[in-house]
């Protein structure tokens, strides 16, 4: 019917209506003219107007009010009321297949977690048994990028999931807004592949891996949800259509994630994780679900979409990984996600690398991710309106865990932000570039990283995540000696003054101003009362634990400090910063072989720390073995090591008698010195090897002067011992308020 | 313990207004799991009583997941609009199931009496209704929803007047017309 006809159509029958019901066929006639069908159509309804009708009188409110109220197919926690277990319900967080997720407060421990209650089945004890054995044992693993579970229960009857809350959104949330550039992609892959691969040592099979299950936290952190569900309640199988018969190679379509064993309900292991990711990386890059084509032979295999060939061309390492996580016969694939995390690590390293040298296929690469970088900042605007649909994934982030290999992100934390995030997408698109560089922590990453936080606050001055960034990228150009400490560490104090004073529970801004009073106003007391407010505000912290420890260490505390440094640990066990930092801590203790085995580990975690073959290298100088100590400091510097590496392989050369190579090195420390800042306690370390104590003595004066951060391991590192016993170095210790 | 509670869907009610269709998907679920809980409490309360104040419902609801705070009229109305649509499909969902029960399978009709006296007319059933509101929905978008945020909703009609952005006069002209026509589809679909 036309818009016009049904137009006519109301007005004559709204008039018709109100006139006695005798008249008003007359009238219809007339108004409808020759059109027969339209009088006879308004007459038609005008009858069913002078029914006497009921119909529709009352409203089917209470019809579905009490159909809604006998469901039985599941028990309904209520906002406000009574608690489940130790949980009181705060706020619905969303809805899945298995049940409703709730925000809620566990009363015990006073957190905020996120409590999934499952729909009821039939009563089942050997539910929870079953369910507990799995996800616990994947929870257990502690892993940074599984999502913990803190408790499985019961409560009344209602079965309920209790775990972490992450705040973020989900791999799927995120890419409503289009693919994700390559290097943020392998970011987020890498470490859905480390959960899966700590789990799949474990023994561990998650079997329903896919975007929904994985959570991009605001702080750029990956989590893996719903561990051991899919096995303990069956997994919500996505439609797998019935390949048409009889038509070799049909492209059935859309697909979910499961491999080809399982979806034919065969038995499955680690590979079957492997291929769902391989699926889940395809379609972050893509935007598209790949396109399975059965064949009638070989059943289900992998194959194109469109958008495939390009891709390959970009990144053809990539689309390599894809395809072997793909094949249709799991013994090609990578039988563990290890195998495909090394190789993912391996693909990131040689992506930046590429697009440091802009040339070749990396220019390719970052011509490609760029322009969906620009699509990325279009969709900014969308963002802000999407802002608000995302309130309640903003919240307190913690850092935690985050270490180099965190590199990227670009889930703008939206909404109702804290008082430390932005609402301007530009100052957080400028923010999630500078955290990127300064990640990366080579000096001009530092600097790159630097003019963005700059911007960024300038744009939002109330920005304070990014102060407190700002503060932590001017200590790390101080750490890694580019900048002198009187240059960098008043801006580091500056910015994270600010940072403060928009949220003083900011906890990354209360390590920062930590490490100033540490390293910078050798303020033991004042240090100690910062990390231990960041520990109170956001427990555990492994940063505030880990300079705790250091902290703690210097001043001689060694158990107090080993305390600390177990905490950081517990907190984020794969962090190869981290257990290279303890290593350091037990080996400022004497335990060489216990630090040096760890340090192994470390190397097994991430061995492109430099961190690690620097603290191996100063070990195996001490232990007297001066050829592998200057193999591990030529490794550090190879993978960007500070000019401390050299000082040390300077000392490691003097004592082991080879001055003329020490000479050299000093001579290059020299000079650099001339053009730039050097931690003069780099110098004295060499002429320590050389035996030159009075030269030693005068360039620590010199660090005292330049407030050298270094000075504050005087009494710890035990290198400096030779210098024990001379009055001017126990004149310089108590100067700087360190007793021997 | 209230204020996390009201953001999420606040949120997603100003998203979805601003025309962001995943929001929506990710409203219903959250409207319809509040609906449930308080469709049983009205239920433990009142079943001993006669009159259920199911108008009440989506009010309460509403000041549970939004507050009442800053009561924003549009969101409001966008909020009543849902929940109407969700009670429909739950009336539509309950009907399917009553109708699959009963016969083993296939697709039954089911009527209103039986389920619950719900419309005057015994011949009409739920599912009838709803697929007559489908076709008057191809015809005028506006009267279908006014029949439904009316009948399904509880809505009166100043509150659906508001969701509908017209006078409470228009309502109650468009509700006139559209039972007409749909006691007419309903009449000439009687014997399918």
């Amino acid at each position: 019917m036309s818009e016009q006809r049904w137009a006519c159509i109301e007005r004559i029958y709204h008039a018709a209506v109100e006139l006695p019901a005798g008249d008003r066929d007359a009238f219809i006639r007339k108004e409808a003219g020759d059109d027969v069908e339209l009088a006879a159509e308004i007459a038609a309804l005008v009858a069913y107007d002078e029914q006497p009708a009921a119909f529709m009188q009352r409203s089917a409110m209470e019809l579905a009010a009490q159909a809604l109220a006998d469901r039985q197919d599941q028990v309904e926690p209520e906002i406000g009321s009574g608690p489940i277990g130790s949980y009181t319900i705060l706020g619905p967080l969303g809805a899945g297949g298995m049940g409703d997720v709730y925000l809620a407060r566990d009363g015990r421990l006073a957190r905020n977690v996120a409590l999934k209650v499952l729909r009821s089945g039939p009563p089942d004890r050997d539910w929870i048994a079953a369910f507990r054995q799995e996800a616990l044992a994947a929870s257990a693993l502690n892993h940074p990028n599984i999502l913990t579970i803190y408790e499985i229960g019961e409560h009344q009857g209602t079965r309920f999931i209790a775990s972490e809350h992450v705040d973020g959104v989900t791999l799927r949330e995120r890419l409503q807004h289009g693919p994700l550039p390559v290097i943020e992609l392998v970011d987020v892959a890498i470490q859905i592949a480390e959960g899966l691969a700590a789990a799949h040592e474990a023994g561990v099979v998650h079997r329903d891996i896919k975007p929904d299950n994985i959570m991009l936290r605001t702080d750029g952190l990956v989590k893996i949800l719903d561990f051991g569900i899919a096995t303990k309640t069956g997994p919500e199988l996505s439609p797998l259509a019935p390949p048409s018969p009889g038509v070799d190679g049909v492209v059935i379509g859309t697909t979910g994630y499961m491999s080809p064993e399982q979806s034919r309900g065969l038995p499955v292991d680690a590979s079957t994780d492997v291929w769902s990711l391989g699926i889940v990386i395809y379609e972050t890059a893509t935007g598209r679900l790949p396109a399975r084509v059965t064949n009638p032979d070989s059943g289900l295999s992998l194959l194109s979409a469109p958008g495939f060939d390009e891709f390959t061309d970009v990144t053809p390492d990539l689309a390599r990984i894809i395809s072997r996580a793909l094949s249709a016969d799991r013994e090609a694939r990578y039988p563990t996600a290890r195998g495909m995390a090394n190789e993912l690590r391996t693909l990131r390293r040689t992506l930046e690398a590429q697009s440091e040298r802009g040339a070749g296929i990396g220019s390719k690469a970052r011509h490609h991710s760029a322009s969906r970088l620009r699509r990325g900042l279009q969709l900014g605007a969308a963002a802000l309106v999407l802002a608000t649909a995302m309130a309640y994934l903003a919240g307190v982030t913690g850092r935690a865990g985050e270490t180099g290999a965190v590199t990227s992100t670009a889930v703008m934390p939206l909404g109702h932000a804290e008082s430390d995030e932005t609402r301007d997408p530009a100052a957080f698109q400028l923010y999630a570039k500078g955290r990127y560089h300064v990640l990366k922590r080579t000096p001009d990453d530092l600097k790159k990283g630097l003019e963005y936080l700059r911007e960024a606050v300038a744009l939002d001055p109330g920005y304070g995540r990014a102060h407190a960034r700002l503060a932590d990228a001017y200590i790390l150009q101080a750490m890694t000696s580019d900048v002198a400490p009187r240059e960098a560490f008043p801006h580091a104090r500056t910015a994270a003054e600010r940072a403060l004073a928009i949220n003083p529970g900011l906890s990354e801004a209360r390590v920062s101003m930590g490490i100033i009073k540490f390293w910078f106003d050798w303020d033991w007391s004042g240090a100690e009362a910062e990390f231990r407010r960041a520990i109170v505000a956001n427990e555990p912290d492994p940063a505030a634990h880990t300079f705790y420890g250091h902290l703690l260490s210097n001043l001689g505390d060694h158990t107090a400090a080993l305390q600390q440094m177990r905490r950081a640990l517990d907190s984020e066990p794969h962090s190869a910063l981290t257990n290279a930092l303890f290593a350091q801590c037990l080996y400022y203790q004497g335990h060489y072989d216990e630090s040096l085995e760890h340090l192994r580990k470390t190397l097994d975690l991430d061995p492109s720390l430099w961190l690690t073959h620097n603290m191996m290298g100063r070990i195996y100088g001490l232990k007297g073995m001066p050829r592998e100590a200057l193999r591990s400091f030529d490794k550090a510097t190879e993978l960007g090591g500070s000019l401390v590496v050299r000082a040390a392989a300077g000392y490691t050369l003097a004592s082991s008698g080879r001055r003329v190579e020490a000479r050299a090195i000093l001579a290059e420390l020299e000079k650099r010195a001339d053009q730039g800042y050097v931690p003069p306690s780099n110098l004295a370390l060499v002429h320590l090897g050389l035996g030159e104590y009075e030269q030693a003595l005068d360039r620590l004066v010199e660090a005292f002067e330049a407030r050298d951060m270094l000075l504050t391991f005087l009494t710890v590192e035990p290198r400096w011992a030779a210098l024990a016993d001379r009055p001017r170095f126990a004149a310089l210790l108590g100067k700087i308020g360190l007793r021997q | 313990m209230q204020p996390s509670v009201s953001p999420p869907v606040t949120a997603l009610l100003h998203a979805w207004s601003a025309g962001d269709s995943t929001a929506l998907d990710r409203l219903v679920p959250l409207v319809h799991a509040e609906l449930r809980r308080l469709a049983r409490r009205y239920m433990r309360r009142e079943r001993a009583g006669h009159t259920l104040q199911t108008t009440a419902l989506i009010h309460e609801a509403y000041i549970r997941l939004v507050g009442a705070q800053g009561v924003n009229w549009e969101n409001r109305a966008h909020f009543f609009g849902i929940s109407a649509r969700v009670m429909r499909q739950v009336l539509v969902d309950f009907a399917r199931e009553r109708g699959y029960r009963k016969r083993g399978g296939g697709h039954q009709r089911v009527p209103l009496d039986e389920a619950l006296l719900v419309a005057g007319s015994p011949d009409q059933d739920v599912l009838a209704i709803h697929e007559a509101l489908l076709a008057l929905a191809e015809v005028d978008a506006r009267k279908s929803q006014a029949i439904e945020l009316r009948f399904f909703g509880g809505l009166s009609i100043q509150e659906a007047g508001v969701v509908l952005g017209v006078s409470p006069e228009t309502v109650k002209r468009d509700c006139r017309l559209a039972k007409a026509w749909l006691l007419r589809w309903l009449t000439e679909h009687e014997t399918a």
